[in-house]
């Protein structure tokens, strides 16, 4: 298990992209490493191995179970997020020793929604980030400089600043690959993140 | 009896740049540790990646 692995379990659907640019930016601008289902596509891994192996792997999790809306194609809700946070939780619990000490957020839209649906993780560290990016930064850096008593962690709303530069920024990076940004995969994102915030902070 | 073989050196700051066996790119002035994602980008070479960052930053200034 690393100490400094996050594992985001998220939508990855289109009208959750910056929240999930968010997430990723917030993480590795605390100084940890993002990891989620889909930082390889080693089409040779069956997926919920490979979500077990980054769950094994990862210290801490920030879990946003926010979208429960039925998918437009199906007409049903995706469980993947549950179920990702239910094997979190379940390697946390009986995992022994080393993986009772993993630390999860989890977060939805408001803060007593999920007794409604998924009343069973009472109890645990909830937040709610309002459907809003910026609490969405300030509830991670929060959370990540409590859980892992890391005071370097910047403040939520000065990450959240960066990320609205970073994110104007990001169009132009992708161009110079002949990209459009909904095409910049995890593994992508992140290293840009990570460039970005060096060459922003001037330091290397 | 004490060791007597050759000393190993480290190479300069070397044990500064891990972090819970990460390798750190950098760090930032509020001194925040960035870590080398796992695995490179999809897209980008390192070059390619820095040179993409540098450049829409100055352009986006610009504006």
């Amino acid at each position: 298990m690393n100490e400094r692995d996050v594992f985001i379990n998220c939508p990855f659907s289109a009208d959750y992209r910056e929240f999930f640019e968010a997430m990723v930016f917030a993480v590795v601008r605390s100084g940890f490493t993002p990891r989620c289902a889909r930082e390889n596509d080693d089409g040779g891994e069956v997926r919920i191995d490979k979500i077990y192996r980054i769950i094994a792997e990862s210290r801490y999790g920030i879990h946003d179970i926010s979208k429960t809306e039925p998918d437009p194609g199906s007409g049903l809700p995706r469980f993947n997020m549950p179920l990702e946070l239910g094997l979190f939780l379940g390697a946390r619990k009986f995992g022994g020793k080393k993986h009772a000490q993993k630390k999860g957020l989890i977060l939805d839209r408001d803060l007593h929604r999920y007794q409604n649906f998924i009343s069973d993780i009472a109890g645990q560290d909830i937040h709610s980030h309002d459907g809003d990016v910026e609490k969405l930064i300030e509830q991670i850096a929060a959370w990540l400089r409590d859980a892992a008593r890391d005071l370097n962690v910047p403040g939520g709303r000065a990450i959240a600043a960066e990320f609205k530069r970073f994110r104007q920024d990001l169009p132009g990076i992708a161009a110079s690959k002949r990209l459009v940004t909904a095409e910049l995969t995890f593994k992508d994102l992140t290293a840009i993140a990570a460039a970005w915030i060096i060459a922003d902070s001037g330091m290397t | 009896m004490a060791k007597t073989g050759p000393k190993k050196t480290r190479r300069g700051g070397e044990s500064s740049k891990l972090v819970a066996g990460c390798t750190v790119l950098g760090t930032t002035k509020d001194g925040v540790r960035i870590l080398k994602p796992k695995g490179g980008a999809t897209h980008f070479s390192q070059k390619e990646l820095l040179g993409a960052v540098a450049s829409a930053r100055i352009t986006n200034k610009a504006r």
